[in-house]
């Protein structure tokens, strides 16, 4: 019985672990370009400044702004990465998967927030997510034969 | 009805990417550098072959689908046992001195699994299709997930070259992970409704979720070359560069 109970802990503890660690592999993945610039400058997304704000200032997280800034670029980005210069209108498999370690990292923020715990991480993991989002987006917008055109002016015609 | 449908649908999908992964592997040459991965997938494309003509020549309730299920469980966890010798092998490959120690320990994890389950096996053979096989199993997958966080903890401290490696060990853990806390809450709970429905569903899902990730590991990851093999390189550049008038 004990045996059982210590199994069922210690294995959803690793598969939790090994759910994150798949995770931050694809994250770490490097692009040969910082891609996501364009598209942070194009739709006017925050997490960039909310990551500056995390990691450069030394102040107490502004909890329900930070998390209703993430929430409006995980819609623009998820949304993009949907339609934006992609053909099958459809997420990779590794984009539902982070879609997920997304929302579970959000819900983690809540969870955070409700019991006073740290906030900082979650919420470096998250614009860490939304940053490999703008890398894929930028890169497919990119390569997609639309070069004459600007980020913005590609995004104004979806 | 329903659910049915949707438990056939899961099998489906995962074996359908088990099997495009292994054609995946043998078109791209991929057969000879990780046969671990080949190997694996062949043994469980057969062995769920075996229990499909199980099922359909003698139905789900019936003693022989039963027989034909859990050995054929039986045999996928030795045959991931042996994918996770493997990749111990190709993590030490570095380092003779350290695989002498690994070999030794999994030798010994291996006789003690045998030997173990060789007993209880034999003293449960009346009562074998009871929560005794439940527990088995559970203790079988949990011996390997410690066995390949063992292997992630090593690629991670020697920092092994080949970056697969890695991805490849974190989709075993996912294949060793759920079932291990399945089972173990099926067990626990007695085999009540949630943990009944939890585990059929999570154990075909845990199969797919490790399927693609080696499909990333394979298709996506860029394999560096090991430390040796860049000795080798600098050597070779060194030898150039000194024999250059």
């Amino acid at each position: 019985m004990y045996l059982a109970a210590l199994i069922l802990v210690l294995s959803t503890a690793m598969f939790f672990f090994y759910f994150q660690t798949i995770c931050q592999r694809i994250l770490a993945k490097e692009f040969d370009h910082d891609y996501f610039l364009a598209i942070v400058n194009a739709n006017r997304l925050e997490f960039p400044s909310v990551r500056k704000a995390v990691e450069e200032f030394d102040t107490p997280v502004d909890y329900a702004r930070f998390s209703m800034m993430l929430k409006c670029d995980y819609l623009a980005l998820t949304y993009l990465l949907k339609n934006a210069a992609n053909q099958a209108h459809r997420y990779t498999p590794q984009d539902r998967l982070l879609i997920l370690y997304f929302q579970a990292n959000y819900l983690w923020l809540h969870i955070g927030h409700f019991l006073k715990l740290d906030e900082k991480s979650p919420i470096l993991r998250l614009t860490s997510v939304l940053q490999y989002f703008g890398n894929v987006v930028g890169r497919r917008v990119n390569s997609s034969g639309f070069k004459d055109l600007s980020a913005s002016d590609y995004l104004l015609t979806l | 009805m329903g659910e049915g449908v949707l438990l056939s649908s899961l099998g489906y999908i995962g074996y359908g990417l088990e099997a495009s992964l292994l054609v995946y592997l043998l078109r791209r040459g991929y057969a000879r550098r990780l046969w671990e991965v080949v190997f694996y997938l062949t043994a469980s494309l057969g062995l769920n072959g075996a229990r499909y003509y199980t099922l359909h020549e003698y139905g789900l309730a019936s003693p022989q689908y039963g027989h034909c299920y859990w050995a054929t469980d039986l045999l996928l966890v030795l045959a991931a046992f042996v994918v996770v010798s493997a990749f111990f092998r190709r993590a030490c490959s570095e380092n003779e001195k350290m695989w002498q120690h690994v070999r030794v320990l999994l030798v010994t994890v291996l006789l003690l699994v045998l030997v173990i389950s060789v007993v209880s096996l034999s003293h449960h053979t009346g009562s074998l299709f009871t929560v005794f096989i439940i527990q088995f199993q559970q203790n079988l997958y949990f011996a390997c997930l410690v066995l390949n966080t063992l292997l992630y903890l090593l690629v991670v401290k020697v920092e092994v070259a080949d970056d697969r490696l890695g991805m490849l060990s974190c989709g075993l853990g996912i294949q060793f992970a759920g079932p291990a806390a399945c089972l173990a809450l099926y067990y626990l709970t007695g085999g009540d409704m949630v943990a009944r429905t939890l585990t059929v569903f999570l154990l075909p899902l845990c199969d797919a979720g490790m399927t693609l990730t080696w499909f990333y590991s394979v298709a996506r990851v860029p394999r560096v070359a090991t430390a040796s093999g860049r000795a080798r390189t600098d050597e070779f550049v060194v030898e150039r560069a000194t024999l250059q008038p």
